[in-house]
């Protein structure tokens, strides 16, 4: 962007570009014009969006080249589809919907790639006093072996901060549906952080 | 804390703590890019799609469908893991900071880009594919004709040292699904050349469209695909084309080459826009080519609309901007550049004049280019107070004018940049 802007800024300025900088127009205008097959008002919400995007993708993923992947592939799906899209005002919960395919793809070639993964047991740290860091390890640990579908709705709840019915939307489907993945999901990391306070030794990192 | 306590607490703050604000490079560019080369479906064929995933029948179809998938793949990892190809181990010379990771014969981040390459003859069976680019992407590899989607979309994997190998996705072109490709692959030490050999593939036409030198478009501007950062020496043009107006515009790779020395970028390349700066001062100033120059109007209000009785040819554009009330020129004289003759004049605005246009940002300017094109593909170009610029007005044969603006936006950095400019200048070759 960095290069672009200086670029553009030179005083042989290409007209298009600059109305679209001074005006900001509203997200809506850009998605009825990148409708109507304009690259640019695309690329501007590529840009609005695509930090969003990513830590969703690499938080669900916990692996920032397959959520780099997913990423892109979210967004040439985004505009290949996008004149498919009827609501313009549920633009960014369709970019979800169409992230979260694209992270449970890639999830899936994972697994099937690397169907069964060693890893080492817990390192204990003890000179943190409060144990944060300790527990941070333990909480990643837990959430790697999640599936893709529990790891995503813990994401839209408890990182973006999302209300059932957004989630829903950004999940494609029923509110109801998301109330009980998010207690399986929860349920499920809080069996993994019982097991691995147990304390297990060498242990087999299953992929689901 | 106990385990039971806070968990929901706890989980958002561990999220928070993974969140990150580092974007993979270039991330926004490569998306983009790939992103310019994808055609957009009609809306009633994207919601009949969506109708028919809700269809049970259809349902039962993409469940069919599902279970043959699985099945090809056990047969894929069947074939990978015990199959003749060899499985080599990665080659520190070839990536040594590269490597992929440590699970999965992916692609190394070297060679996951867009690449482009001279446009080639079409294999039998492809007439009227355009070698454009080609994706490589972590585990995929798709080829993007001049118009169209991908075609020989294949899956890519790595079996280390410089080998690769490539399974055909769907029957296309001659080829069948699921058609392995044995290739060889070399990068260059920045990683900004390649070159792709087959050893063995059943499917022609893949082995004919991927096979030779690919130049890594690396573009900062996301609406082309030009390379980015270049290597010193010689490299060509992938869309820009002066040689025929933008109404008839087909990809054509190298109808410009251009030498550069370390430490200059290639900005845009599209139809009918190619532009240089240097990496070190991108802000100092610019060698912009433009393929259509038509004097644009001088009405106050920046219309961006020809000037009525301009004519087209270097000698009318030239000759027309010595008249112009807000700018100082020198006199045009002859000049050739690349195979191309006409004028050159170098310009400046006057201090005295005050005239602004919408897109000048309040700076004093004097609107003096336009395609003539309709507004959505419509440039007007013009030189803001406080820069200066060189300007080679170019006839081409269909009697239209070429532009080479080399400019800067603070004239206290014209001599340095000029300097440098000059050599690149004179290295442009056209070719028709």
């Amino acid at each position: 962007m960095e290069r672009i802007q200086a670029t553009a800024s030179l005083s042989f300025a290409r007209r298009r570009l600059a109305p679209a900088r001074e005006r900001r127009p509203l997200q809506r205008e850009l998605v009825e014009r990148a409708r109507a097959g304009d690259r640019a008002a695309f690329a501007e919400l590529a840009a609005a969006s695509i930090g969003r995007l990513f830590n969703v993708a690499q938080l669900m993923l916990r692996d920032r080249d397959l959520a780099d992947d997913a990423v892109q592939e979210t967004l040439v799906l985004a505009w290949r589809d996008l004149r498919g899209l009827r609501d313009i005002d549920g633009f960014e919960a369709w970019l979800h919907r169409i992230l979260v395919r694209s992270v449970y793809r890639e999830a899936e070639r994972e697994r099937r790639r690397s169907p069964s993964r060693m890893r080492l047991p817990a390192a204990r740290i003890d000179n943190d006093s409060s144990g944060a860091v300790a527990d941070r390890d333990a909480i990643e640990r837990g959430f790697r072996r999640l599936r893709p579908e529990h790891r995503a709705v813990i994401v839209f709840h408890h990182y973006l901060g999302y209300s059932d019915e957004e989630a829903a939307a950004a999940m494609a489907i029923p509110t109801g549906t998301v109330k009980s993945r998010l207690h399986r999901a929860m349920s499920a990391l809080r069996s993994e952080l019982e097991a691995d306070a147990r304390g297990s030794g060498l242990a087999t990192e299953s992929a689901r | 804390m106990t385990i039971e306590r806070d968990l929901d607490f706890r989980v958002a703050a561990w999220l928070d703590d993974r969140a990150t604000f580092s974007l993979p490079d270039t991330l926004l560019e490569r998306s983009l890019a790939r992103v310019a080369v994808t055609r957009q479906r009609p809306g009633w064929l994207v919601r009949g799609l969506r109708q028919e995933r809700n269809d049970s029948m259809a349902r039962i179809r993409v469940l069919a469908l599902a279970a043959a998938a699985v099945a090809l793949v056990a047969v894929w990892l069947n074939s990978v893991g015990g199959g003749p190809l060899p499985v080599a181990t990665p080659s520190p010379s070839l990536a040594p900071s590269n490597s992929p990771s440590a699970t999965g014969p992916f692609l190394p981040p070297s060679l996951r880009a867009m690449w482009v390459a001279p446009t080639r003859t079409p294999p039998q069976g492809l007439s009227g594919v355009i070698q454009y680019a080609l994706n490589l992407s972590i585990e995929k590899l798709q080829f993007y004709p001049g118009e169209g989607n991908p075609i020989v979309t294949s899956a890519a994997t790595w079996l280390g040292d410089d080998r690769l190998t490539f399974r055909l996705s769907q029957d296309e072109a001659g080829c069948h699904r699921d058609d392995l490709g044995l290739y060889a692959f070399a990068l260059n030490e920045t990683s900004r050349a390649l070159t792709l050999n087959v050893q063995s593939d059943p499917c022609q036409a893949r082995g004919a469209l991927i096979s030779g030198d690919w130049a890594r478009a690396d573009c900062p501007n996301h609406q082309s695909l030009c390379l980015g950062d270049l290597d010193p020496g010689q490299h060509f043009s992938a869309a820009f084309n002066p040689f025929v107006p933008r109404s008839a515009f087909v990809y054509d790779y190298g109808r410009l080459s251009y030498t550069v020395p370390e430490g200059w970028s290639d900005a845009v390349d599209g139809p009918d826009g190619f532009t240089l700066v240097e990496q070190a001062s991108r802000q100092a100033g610019a060698i912009n080519l433009n393929s259509t120059a038509m004097a644009d109007s001088q009405a106050a209000t920046c219309p961006g609309t020809p000037e009525p009785g301009i004519g087209r040819t270097s000698a009318a554009l030239s000759t027309w901007l010595t008249t112009l009330p807000g700018v100082v020129a020198t006199t045009p004289t002859p000049a050739t550049v690349g195979g191309l003759s006409g004028y050159t004049v170098d310009l400046t605005i006057k201090p005295s004049w005050t005239q602004t246009c919408s897109y000048s940002g309040g700076k004093p300017m004097v609107a003096l280019f336009t395609n003539g094109l309709a507004d959505d593909i419509n440039f007007d170009w013009g030189l803001a107070a406080g820069g200066k610029a060189r300007l080679f007005l170019l006839d081409l044969p269909d009697g239209r004018t070429t532009l080479i603006d080399v400019e800067v936006p603070d004239v206290a950095t014209w001599d340095t940049f000029i300097a440098d400019a000059m050599p690149v200048i004179e290295s442009l070759q056209y070719h028709p």
